[in-house]
């Protein structure tokens, strides 16, 4: 049986060809066809080449493979899952994260956005003290010492 | 380098700070300017007691008053200026509630109005024991509004009664935490019924069961943890369609007609205080765990599993386990118990022996002498077993090194053809730091031994 397949193209006119399976992990996606968006080819003008090329390699490993079985992963594929998933956002520079994150709200893929959003988090947030977090995330200090003593104080509890 | 956040609309910042624990999501808001108001649009909160309490038993009473009205007076102000239109999770960890019933109550009210999907109420005390057979009445009824939240999907309830008949309205509810309160069968029984969506239940501390009967069709995880009087054990029936088994406490009778279904079982029996001859009980229910993947044993099991009859394997042996984990502290006594395991896993990828203080009883529960057990003994008498072959990854956690760990960790690396792969986690020893250097210098003596694997990759952290 052969399987219909979704051609996608990013923002700097890159072509990707998917199975349907795969692109349907996004829910935007599936309204682009329907409105007919386009004929043949979908444009995702927010999401460059290297970035949709990240999503797609995502979505391929997640894919649900719909056999005869009935359905439903065992626990040992979703071990395998979680430790790639893990290894998967190891490999990328913090712009990527930033732009897979957008690009994850855009095509709403909600397994890729919680797991950039939870990255973020555990790795450049959490645990870090406040220079330390405006450093890696470079956010410019636009409080004055009395102000920032004061927000501190609000949340004194937080510190301790 | 870009400020990325700075390009990221204030929506998805917030969903990055609903990631974060709650204290450190108080943390951000002293970021900047812009970040100050998104803490109070976090999906995720929890307040907790201990944040604000600290624990110290000479500190006085007045002390922890003033402690208990600034947490108060926190939750009642966070409350009313939260902004997140939904919730994904509200959690309150207080002791004696009935003192602050007013801001109780309006904060399970707020996690009403706002849709949490999870919400944890924790009103157990901090000091309970959860090793002593001491049971505390639950001090505070769950507030009726409750009852109205029908996109509920997980409930944690310590230390706090309820009523099984108002779960009817929960009709998204799919994880049941309990703990803490006394819970006769007969509402274990009409809460299963009442809550016919559920897929995971979690029983910590609950008494009064004697038993725990289960028959729920979606039921896809049991957790039973210290609950210290179950005489009777537990029975799960042929149509519930377990995947899950956790039981830590008492050794008590299992029985699971759906066994072939179960993936994964954890059985700890950490709270026996003597060995009791009861090998075949333990056979019995590694019988009944037959089809897992995944099995978690603890060192009263190693300890034990000898005076079963049917030792020295199981018969059948466990043909579906790939993952072994085994809490123990590597003693001796325990290895006629590790060889058993190995030897009934013959298609065993991965081992994690994981360290741990474990009761080491006096008594034996065989009478085979040690001094010629394989793993002090000469490798030569060893017989060649399919784990050998099977066996890819070992795991080792919580290291300290000493003749006796040594020597098992010596031993799989001499047999195992396999092995692909040995991490050895050095123990973190919080009194003494000049101990881990002890500790490695034990595993690096040890990855000097022979290995029968030469694709072995080994690592100290």
């Amino acid at each position: 049986m052969s399987k219909k397949n979704i051609v996608l193209k990013s923002s700097n006119g890159i072509i990707f060809e998917v199975e349907e399976a795969v692109a349907l992990q996004s829910e935007t996606i599936p309204y682009m066809i329907e409105d007919d968006c386009a004929n043949d080819t979908i444009p995702l003008a927010n999401v460059t080449g290297d970035i949709l090329a990240l999503v797609i390699e995502y979505c391929k490993k997640h894919v649900v493979v719909a056999d005869g079985d009935g359905g439903g992963s065992s626990s040992s594929s979703q071990e395998d899952l979680k430790n790639w998933d893990a290894q998967f956002m190891n490999d990328l520079d913090q712009s990527k994260i930033f732009n897979l994150l957008l690009a994850a709200d855009f095509l709403n893929i909600k397994t890729l956005f919680d797991l950039t959003c939870q990255f973020v988090a555990d790795t450049m947030i959490k645990g870090k003290s406040v220079e330390e977090v405006r450093r890696t995330l470079n956010i410019e200090k636009d409080y004055t010492s009395e102000e920032e003593a004061k927000a501190r104080q609000e949340n004194e509890w937080a510190f301790k | 380098m870009a400020d990325f956040f700075s390009l990221l609309p204030d929506t998805l910042i917030i969903l990055i700070i609903s990631s974060l624990p709650f204290k450190e999501a108080a943390r951000t808001s002293v970021l900047s300017k812009r970040w100050r108001r998104f803490f109070h649009e976090t999906k995720t909160v929890d307040f907790d007691e201990t944040h604000f309490i600290k624990e110290s038993t000479e500190e006085d009473q007045s002390k922890k008053d003033t402690q208990r009205r600034a947490f108060l007076d926190f939750l009642s102000d966070w409350v009313r200026n939260s902004t997140a239109p939904v919730l994904n999770k509200l959690r309150l960890a207080i002791s004696n509630p009935q003192d602050s019933a007013l801001q109780v109550n309006n904060c399970v009210r707020f996690a009403v109005d706002r849709k949490a999907k999870i919400l944890e109420l924790d009103f157990s005390d901090p000091s309970w024991n959860e090793e002593s057979f001491e049971n505390h009445d639950a001090l505070f009824d769950l507030p009726p509004s409750i009852y109205e939240h029908d996109t509920l999907e997980f409930l944690k309830l310590f230390s706090c009664n309820f009523l099984s008949s108002g779960f009817e309205n929960f009709t998204s509810l799919k994880s049941i935490s309990l703990g803490w309160i006394e819970l006769p069968n007969s509402s274990l029984g009409s809460l299963l019924s009442t809550c016919r969506f559920l897929e995971n239940l979690s029983l910590k501390k609950c008494w009064g069961l004697e038993y725990v009967s289960v028959s729920a069709p979606r039921l896809k995880s049991l957790v039973i943890d210290k609950c210290l009087d179950l005489e009777n054990g537990v029975w799960i029936n042929s149509r519930t369609k377990l995947r899950v088994f956790k039981y830590i406490g008492l050794l008590v009778n299992v029985e699971i007609e759906s066994w072939r279904d179960l993936e994964e079982a954890y059985l700890d029996y950490g709270l026996e205080s003597n060995l009791r001859d009861c090998g075949d009980l333990l056979y019995q229910t590694l019988d009944n765990v037959y089809s897992v993947r995944h099995l978690t044993v603890c060192s009263y099991m190693l300890q034990e599993i000898p005076s079963a009859e049917d030792w020295p394997t199981m018969k059948p042996p466990l043909q579906c386990l790939k993952l072994l984990t085994l809490k123990t502290a590597l003693h001796p006594h325990e290895y006629h118990g590790i060889s058993f395991f190995l030897n009934s896993c013959p298609c065993l990828e991965t081992l994690t022996l994981d360290i741990v203080p474990s009761k080491i009883f006096q008594e034996r529960a065989t009478h085979l002498p040690l001094q010629e057990h394989e793993f002090l003994g000469n490798s030569k008498y060893v017989l060649v077993q399919k784990w050998m072959k099977s066996l890819k990854v070992v795991e080792v956690k919580g290291f300290k090194g000493g003749v006796f760990e040594v020597a098992v960790v010596g031993f799989l690396m001499a047999c195992g053809r396999g092995l692909e792969r040995l991490s050895i986690v050095l123990s973190k020893d919080k009194g003494d730091p000049s101990q881990e250097d002890r500790y490695r210098t034990d595993a690096e003596r040890l990855l000097r031994f022979p290995r029968a694997s030469a694709s072995l990759r080994a690592s100290i952290i």
